[in-house]
């Protein structure tokens, strides 16, 4: 009898060629449970993939896992697809695994729990760490697509809102592989100069895969590291990004980050027109109550002076009082005009001034104000001061 | 206003209080005055910051080692 003897190398080609044959075997799609995962320096991935009866050795290389999104860990329950053969120089049979996605939840869904966790870990996400956003930046810094509805969005409501300030685009891809690094770049460029205010990232609204660009690691960390504030405003209200929870403020889209640094400048002019109006009324208030008090003082007999002196003076600061109120009526009357008309009027309206006019105070001998009757005495040598010098004057007995 | 620098913020802030202290109306004529004055100088300052910033749409391009080059203004026609 012809004993065939076979090397073992010759059974296990043998063996292989079954496997290679195998319709099954050369095209699978497999579901269990990972463990003893260890990813090696060479890129490829050694784990067991297993269920609660068995197990099977599995190798992802290199090629096959550079692009996977999410995180492969023990425990993680999987659905994989691959194919099955041997690897002789241990004998074993091992699946060769070229796509994996976890079970349950897709495989963007899982990355993006993953990446949030660990940046929440690592304080990317900390309240106080976040920088406040300048109430009326003059230049913003801008990374979106050129050709973007962004920018549209962005542009058109900067025109609508009349808002004094200047935008610096950044283009960037902002969807498929060369975008996550180019809005990282644009970030650090944007740091690089000295006369950006705040940045704005922003991206239309799109599927999960388009708005991946920021949900990458990369961009996460150029947002966390900028000197500059950072608004993101990418994709619509429902959105959510990993830039948006490191940015300092999240903008539900991109029009709604371009009105936050807008209408501030908005509601800014109208805040610094009322504390305009009760810087007036407040000054207008007192000047009229200290004026009341001065009437109430005059109209002791011991004022009542021969040379109608007081009564001049009174005489005045009606006029000087009338003379504010009409100058004040037109002010309000002329809105339209710009502040800086305003401003000026107001200044020319200032109480420093109103000597002009005949307004006078009162010292005793010593140089002090005098506030109150009760400041002087009959026969006091009081001194008030005018426009042009000082008025020396004896008063005289009740 | 005090010589240091002072940014719009800060001014801001300073004119609410002042104001404030305005409305309270405690204190002197003299005082009175003064902080009027300063407020003045405050509103004028904080409405110079509002109106002064420039209005231009600019991109940067990149060079020839695809590096961030020279900005020039964005045409919206693009």
């Amino acid at each position: 009898m012809n004993k065939k003897i076979y090397s073992i190398k010759e059974i296990t080609n043998y063996i292989k060629n079954k496997f290679n044959t195998d319709k099954v075997l050369n095209n699978l799609w497999l579901t269990g449970e990972i463990s003893n995962f260890y990813h090696h320096n060479s890129g490829h991935m050694y784990f067991t993939l297993k269920d609660k009866d068995a197990k099977v050795k599995t190798i992802m290389f290199n090629s096959n896992n550079r692009n996977l999104k999410f995180k492969l860990e023990d425990g993680l329950k999987v659905i994989a697809h691959g194919y099955i053969n041997i690897y002789p120089p241990k004998g074993d049979y091992q699946f060769y695994l070229d796509n994996i996605e976890p079970e349950g939840k897709g495989a963007l869904f899982l990355a993006f729990e993953q990446l949030k966790k660990k940046l929440k870990n690592e304080g990317l996400f900390d309240n106080d760490t976040k920088k406040s956003i300048p109430l009326i930046p003059g230049k913003i810094g801008l990374v979106t697509s050129p050709t973007g509805a962004a920018l549209r969005d962005i542009i058109s409501v900067i025109k609508r809102r009349f808002a004094n300030v200047s935008l610096l685009i950044v283009p960037s891809h902002v969807q498929g592989k060369e975008a996550a690094g180019e809005i990282s770049a644009g970030i650090d460029y944007l740091n690089k100069r000295n006369d950006i205010d705040v940045i704005i990232i922003a991206r239309g609204g799109g599927s999960i895969e388009e708005l991946w660009p920021f949900n990458e690691e990369i961009v996460a960390k150029s947002v966390y590291k900028s000197r500059i504030p950072i608004i993101s405003g990418v994709g619509h209200e429902t959105d959510f990004t990993i830039a948006d929870y490191v940015a300092d403020l999240r903008a539900p889209t991109p029009s709604a980050a371009a009105e936050m640094v807008v209408a501030n400048r908005v509601e800014l002019k109208k805040h610094l027109n009322n504390l305009f109006s009760s810087l007036i009324s407040s000054i207008k208030h007192k000047i009229k109550s200290d004026k009341n008090k001065l009437k109430s003082l005059a109209e002791k007999r011991a004022f009542k002076d021969k040379d109608g002196l007081f009564a001049n003076n009174l005489q005045r600061i009606d006029d000087l009082s009338r003379r504010l109120n009409w100058s004040m009526e037109k002010i309000r009357n002329n809105k339209n005009e710009k502040y800086q008309i305003l401003s000026n009027k107001l200044d020319s309206l200032s109480p420093l001034k109103t000597f002009n006019r005949g307004f006078s105070y009162t010292l005793n001998n010593n140089g002090e104000t005098v506030k109150s009757i009760k400041d002087i005495s009959p026969g006091d040598i009081i001194l008030t001061k005018l426009k042009d010098g000082t008025l020396k004057s004896k008063v005289l007995k009740d | 206003m005090s010589k240091e620098k002072i940014n719009f913020e800060d001014a801001i802030s300073k004119l609410e209080k002042i104001v404030e202290k305005l409305e309270d109306g405690e204190l002197s004529l003299d005082d009175s005055i003064m902080e009027f004055t300063e407020g003045v100088k405050l509103v004028k300052y904080c409405n110079g910051e509002l109106i002064k910033a420039e209005k231009k749409i600019e991109k940067v391009v990149k060079n020839n080692n695809n590096e961030f080059g020279e900005t020039i203004t964005f045409n919206e026609e693009e």
